[in-house]
């Protein structure tokens, strides 16, 4: 029996819920399925890498090889790099990274858009304008650069990368919540509320938050490949992810002395970044349009 | 500090004299406040490592940076705004799926790695295109030669760093033509009886463009980062590869400098952005 048809024989199409209209939108969305079924491969791998891994991805000079990279075999799929390490594991502990990278730090840049966007947006006056302000700073500001700076100011390890990142990305969240709140400040209910003694947390948590839900959805899920290309660029201009330890980004920074040479050494990390990043696109696009209620019954 | 050299290399007097002849021994923010002053007399310090008046180094650099740049955008509006629009137009047809797809790749790309494929194919299979820097050797200034040289290295640099552009830009147009044909002016425009090509090209196409100005304010730092990846991988002697550079060994006037300077760049593009949305669009002027 089909959606539809359930739907109707229970006789109750006003009940579906917004997400369950969401999420048929959803499904009409090829490239958002398309990525909805390659990432988990991706965060599967990633999460289970430990015991994927051929060979210990810092092992260096695996079959006595140094100084060369050496091309895909039987015993290395993929060959090995520069330093004799195993590219398959250097690989997924590169997907590893990556995206606890992208999760981590838009989990942070969400926090804190979350927390400016609702002062800005419920209190107003001067805090609005100061965090709009500031906001609007950020975003002119060429952000890469920025962080360079201050990551070149930080002992280099995977935290700072993904604090750093954070810090700088929480702009649209921030602005995205603002506006929400600026929409349901005036509505009766939550005068109702006030007026039943709710405290302002409590207003803000309950009745407001919940209504920002479907645009931060789609701006986090738009972060987070964001940060991960961040994330790379800055490993491969070497200020990101310190070598021993593995990113897509570092590989590729190793790699660019072999790319005419050597393209099992660079081609693969660049086309795991790109499909990364690609299926977070392809879902933030679905979400985008699952939430877009004019696109519905079309 | 973490990346403090002198620990290494001076003595305690010795780093004490360097100190104060830099100004390190005060405090930060009469160190920033000093800069500042000198700063908007036109004198931005002295690069650590040349010696030279930052200012001059920067200016020295800016006119590359500033081509490689501009020519990315121009190709960015050649081929965006078209692709965008015949995605429009036809859409959901094959044309419309082939250029989605390949504007989501676009965007998915980091610019770096596609660099690494350009020069891949055109410098180390083709043998086409030089793979870095701006100029050849040996070449005398000012001749067509000299042109034709720097238009070689130009175009890898430029097809990296617009790629992503012409991407947003497509699919940006094609929502905001999409958007307009559904406008009720242009079902009247239709019902009057006027050609399909004057509703498309003259009613909707022309009142598109106007959302796309914001996409400039969107473009600028996109590009000003783009510079220093694609700048650093290409060798182009540009400010964005002078900042990595500077970032690397710590050149922290030239540092300030470039950073300034990217700001003001964005800034300045927005606000004649800003400019151009009143000049296009009379209906702003009444808010």
């Amino acid at each position: 029996m089909t959606t539809v048809e359930q739907a109707a024989t229970s006789n109750n199409l006003k009940r579906e819920t917004q997400l369950s209209l969401a999420w048929r939108q959803f499904k009409r969305h090829k490239l958002a399925v398309f990525g909805l079924c390659v990432l988990p491969i991706f965060i599967l791998v990633a999460v289970f890498g430990n015991w994927i891994m051929p060979y210990d991805p810092n092992a260096v000079a695996a079959d006595g090889v140094i100084g060369m990279p050496q091309p895909p075999s039987r015993k290395h799929l993929l060959g090995v790099d520069l330093y004799g390490r195993d590219m398959v594991s250097r690989l997924i502990s590169g997907a590893q990274i990556s995206l606890s990278v992208g999760f981590v730090s838009v989990g942070i840049a969400l926090i804190i858009g979350l927390i400016l966007g609702s002062l800005a947006g419920f209190y107003g006056g001067i805090f609005d304008t100061l965090i709009t302000r500031l906001a609007d700073i950020f975003l002119s500001l060429p952000r890469l650069f920025l962080i360079m700076i201050v990551n070149s100011y930080l002992p280099p390890n995977i935290y700072n990368v993904m604090v750093v990142i954070g810090l700088f990305s929480w702009m649209n969240i921030a602005r995205l919540v603002r506006g929400e709140i600026l929409k349901i400040k005036t509505l009766d209910y939550i005068h109702a509320s006030t007026a039943l003694g709710a405290s302002s947390g409590s207003i803000i948590l309950t009745h407001m938050l919940p209504n920002a839900f479907a645009p931060v959805i789609v701006a986090t899920t738009i972060g987070i490949p964001y940060a991960i290309l961040l994330e790379s660029a800055l490993s491969f201009l070497g200020l990101g992810v310190m070598p021993p330890q593995a990113s897509w980004g570092n590989i590729l920074y190793e790699a660019r002395q072999w790319i005419s040479v050597a393209w099992w050494y660079w081609v693969p990390p660049g086309v795991l970044i790109s499909l990364t990043v690609l299926c977070f696109n392809f879902i933030g696009d679905g979400l985008r349009d699952a939430f877009d209620p004019t696109l519905r019954g079309k | 500090m973490y990346a403090d050299p002198q620990k290494r290399v001076l003595t305690a007097e010795e780093a004490e004299l360097i100190r104060e002849k830099l100004g390190l021994n005060q405090p930060v923010y009469v160190q920033y406040f000093k800069w500042l002053a000198t700063s908007l007399q036109g004198n931005l310090g002295y690069s650590y490592k040349t010696k030279a008046p930052v200012l001059d180094e920067i200016l020295a650099r800016l006119p590359n940076t500033l081509l490689l740049a501009g020519s990315a955008i121009f190709l960015t509006l050649l081929l965006g705004i078209p692709i965008g629009a015949i995605s429009a137009l036809r859409r959901y047809s094959l044309v419309d799926y082939f250029f989605t797809i390949l504007s989501f790749i676009g965007i998915s790309m980091p610019g770096f790695w596609l660099a690494f494929i350009l020069i891949t194919v055109f410098s180390t299979r083709l043998g086409w295109l030089p793979p870095v820097g701006m100029r050849s050797y040996g070449q005398s200034l000012g001749s067509i030669q000299e042109i034709i040289d720097v238009g070689k290295h130009l175009v890898m640099p430029m097809l990296a760093m617009a790629v992503v552009e012409i991407a947003y830009w497509a699919r940006y147009q094609r929502s905001s033509l999409l958007e307009v044909l559904g406008q009720d002016y242009i079902r009247t425009a239709r019902a009057k009886g006027l050609k399909e090509r004057i509703v498309v090209w003259k009613h909707a196409f022309r009142n598109s463009l106007i959302p796309m100005i914001t996409l400039v304010g969107l473009t600028l730092p996109d590009l000003v980062n783009g510079s220093y990846i694609i700048e650093t991988v290409f060798g182009w002697p540009g400010l964005g590869r002078m900042g990595v550079q500077s970032i690397l060994i710590r050149d922290y006037p030239v540092v300030m400098g470039v950073t300034m300077l990217s700001a003001l760049l964005v800034v300045v593009g927005n606000l004649l952005a800003d400019f151009l949305y009143i000049f296009v669009d009379p209906r702003i002027q009444q808010n």
